[in-house]
Order: structure tokens, then sequence, then C-alpha cells
């Protein structure tokens, strides 16, 4: 009786455990969601920030010095502490996305790894800083880097994006080549018994079939003007941002590109279907 | 009146509670030994096992149900490619629906609008 018990508790324990399955890994939700929080603290350090130097500014008092001071190296701590958190992101990012080159997916997350490493070696200085002229020591090297480091997020970004579309290319080959074979197949089949309307009807799925290919050397096309474009982007480019959205402008177009493409393989599928 | 039956009622159960597990300690902890061990494994096993997430799963195509051939697809089905037509058309059904979910945007990964303007001026 007691061993009957025992099997069917543990049964009903195993089920409730299977049912309540944790994650014991921070996913990319919960480092987004640590990085808004970040954001927001960051937003309120640089109001506080303002106002101690402003006040500053204004009554050049020993006491308002202080809180200067000591209101910078907060603003520095959490500037740092955002910037590490994003490039954690970006990370996380690159680990779910399937790179169809191992060594580009390398070079970006060795990238966003060494801005990580220089943010938190300079956030480990941060403490030290007691006078006004190390706050603007400090402040000069996060500036020459800061520039560099959002240069290097949009291209790590742009290759996560390229990557994407890339992938879909891939699968949009292997439908191709697929649909083509399915097509030579029907070719050889009608063959010995080839009525006028099934000549027409294979010559026009043969046209069809060389749109679908062009749309694919389109979208490769677009992907090589993007990758040169994003090589030609500079740090202190004053347009970095209009010519990054236009990147991602264009990355958006190549995949309408196989969208196109798409919707003219179903019109072959449709037409292959019937006699 | 209500609070005293309420209390009294509560304390009843706790006391049949704690009675029944006093009374069968040994299979209760027993059980609770049991749980814990498959809690700790089913932990470890999702903490080595690679999580797909809503991303891979836009990236990667999921399979749509086959069609069936209809009657005036016959000439098709008797031959050798219906099988081959079929998987095309559940593959370019899934390759768009590829297309259609893929986040090419990715707002939450633009770099944060920090300020770079820190200096104090000293006066």
């Amino acid at each position: 009786m007691l061993k009957r018990k025992l099997i069917i508790y543990f049964f009903i324990g195993l089920v409730f455990l299977f049912c309540a399955t944790p994650s014991a890994r921070a996913d990319f939700d919960g480092l987004r969601q640590e990085y808004l929080d970040k954001l927001s603290k960051y937003n309120e350090a640089y109001s506080q920030f303002l106002i101690a130097k402003n006040t500053y500014q204004t009554y050049k008092t020993l006491a308002s010095l202080t809180q200067a001071i000591e209101n910078a190296k907060s603003y520095l701590k959490v500037r740092d502490e955002l910037i590490i958190k994003h490039f954690e992101l970006l990370l996380a990012r690159l680990d779910e996305i399937n790179f169809t080159s191992l060594i580009i997916s390398d070079a970006q997350k060795k990238i966003a790894q060494d801005e990580i490493t220089f943010y938190t070696n300079h956030l480990g200085l941060i403490p030290a800083i007691a006078t006004l002229k190390e706050v603007n020591a400090s402040a000069d090297q996060a500036q020459t880097q800061i520039p560099s480091s959002n240069l290097k997020s949009k291209q790590i970004l742009a290759q996560i994006l390229i990557a994407k579309v890339e992938k879909i290319k891939a699968v949009y080959e292997e439908n191709t080549t697929a649909t083509e074979e399915l097509i030579n197949n029907l070719k050889a089949d009608f063959q010995t018994n080839q009525t006028p309307q099934m000549r027409t009807k294979i010559d026009k799925l043969d046209r069809w079939l060389v749109e679908v290919k062009n749309k694919k050397r389109l979208c490769e096309d677009k992907l090589t003007v993007i990758k040169t474009s994003l090589a030609a982007l500079k740090p202190k480019d004053t347009d970095l941002e209009n010519r990054f959205n236009e990147a991602r402008i264009d990355i958006t177009q190549a995949s309408l590109y196989l969208k196109e493409g798409v919707s003219y393989m179903k019109e072959i599928e449709e037409e292959m279907k019937y006699e | 009146m209500l609070d005293e039956w309420g209390n009294e009622i509560q304390e009843n159960i706790i006391q049949k509670t704690w009675h029944f597990v006093f009374a069968n300690r040994k299979v209760v902890l027993l059980l609770v030994g049991i749980f814990a061990v498959v809690f700790l494994t089913v932990q470890i096993i999702f903490l080595f096992t690679p999580q797909k997430n809503n991303l891979n799963s836009m990236i990667t195509p999921t399979a749509m149900p086959s069609q069936t051939v209809r009657p005036e697809d016959r000439k098709l089905s008797e031959t050798a490619s219906a099988a081959a037509y079929l998987e095309i058309v559940d593959k370019t059904a899934s390759l768009s629906s590829m297309i259609e979910n893929a986040d090419l945007f990715e707002s939450a990964l633009v770099f944060p609008p920090v300020n770079t303007k820190v200096k104090i001026e000293e006066k």
C-alpha cells in the first residue's frame, strides 16, 4: 500500500516539476530588461550631474565642487555600465544567430568583447577619482572611445541583420534548386507525349524560374553594396546615423526581393499543379 | 464569530496535516529527497541544453502541414514528382512565413544615446 502511494506521489511530482522548468541562463529578454533599467538610471544620473555641474559653475563653492565631482563619478559609472549592457545584448544576439561564416561571427563577438573589456577597465578606475582634473581626464578617455564604440555597435548590428537575410537566401536557394529539379522532371515525364499546350507551359515555367533566380541575384547585389557602404563608415562621420539607417533600409529591401521571388515560386507551383 | 470558526478550522487543518506528516515522516522525507534530485537534474539538463527561442524559430523554417492531392491534380499525382511537389509547396509556405516574421530592424540593439560632454569647466 505504501509502495503504491509512493509511486503515485512520485509521478505526480515529476509532472509538476517538468511543467515548471525555469531557465537557469539569462536570456535575451532578461538582458533587455536589465538594459532598460540601466537606461532609466542613466537618464536620472545625467540629470543629477547637469544640476550639480551648473550649480558649481554658478556658485564656485567647495561644497558644490564636491557634489559635482560625486555626481560626475556616478554619471560616468552608469554610462559605462549602460554601454557594457548594450554590448552584452549584442553578444547574446550573436550567440543566437547561425552565421553562414564562423569567421564573421567570431570577429563580431571579439569586437563586442573588446568593448566590454574597455568599459569594464574604465569603470574600475572611476572610484579612484577625487579631483576635477581627474573627472575631466576620465571623461576625455571615454569621449574618444564612445564614437568608435557607436560605429562598432552599428557594424555588429548590421552583420546580424545581414546574417538573417543570408539565412533566408540560403533556404530560398534550396527551394529554387528543388523547383528547378521538379520542372526538369516534368519535362522528362512529358517528353514522349508532349502536347503543344504542355510545351508552352514548360517554356513558361522555365521563364518564370529565371525570374525567381533574378530576384536572388538582386538580393545578393544589394547585400554586396550594403557591405561596401558599411565598411566605409568612420566614427567621426557627421552623417553616420543617416548612412547607417539607409543601410538598414537597404537590408530590408534585399529581403523584399526574396519575398517577391517567393510569390513567383507560388505562381510556379500553382501553374505546375494543373494540366 | 466567523473569525473564530475560521481560526478553528485553520488550526484543525494544520493539526491534521502535521499528524499525517509526522505519522508518515519516512515516506515524506523520501519523497522530498526524490523531488530534490529530479529538480536538480532538470536544472542541470537545462543549463547545458541550447535553448530554442523566438529568434531561432523565426529564422528556422518550421514545417507546414502537407496538402492533400486534389482530384484535379491527378495528372501530377500520377508522376513520381508528386511527393517532391508537395514538399516544395510546404517549403515555400514556411519560407514565406520566415520572411514575414524576420525582424530586420532589431530596435532593441541600437547603441544607447549617451552624452559625451562630461567636462566641468575649471575657472
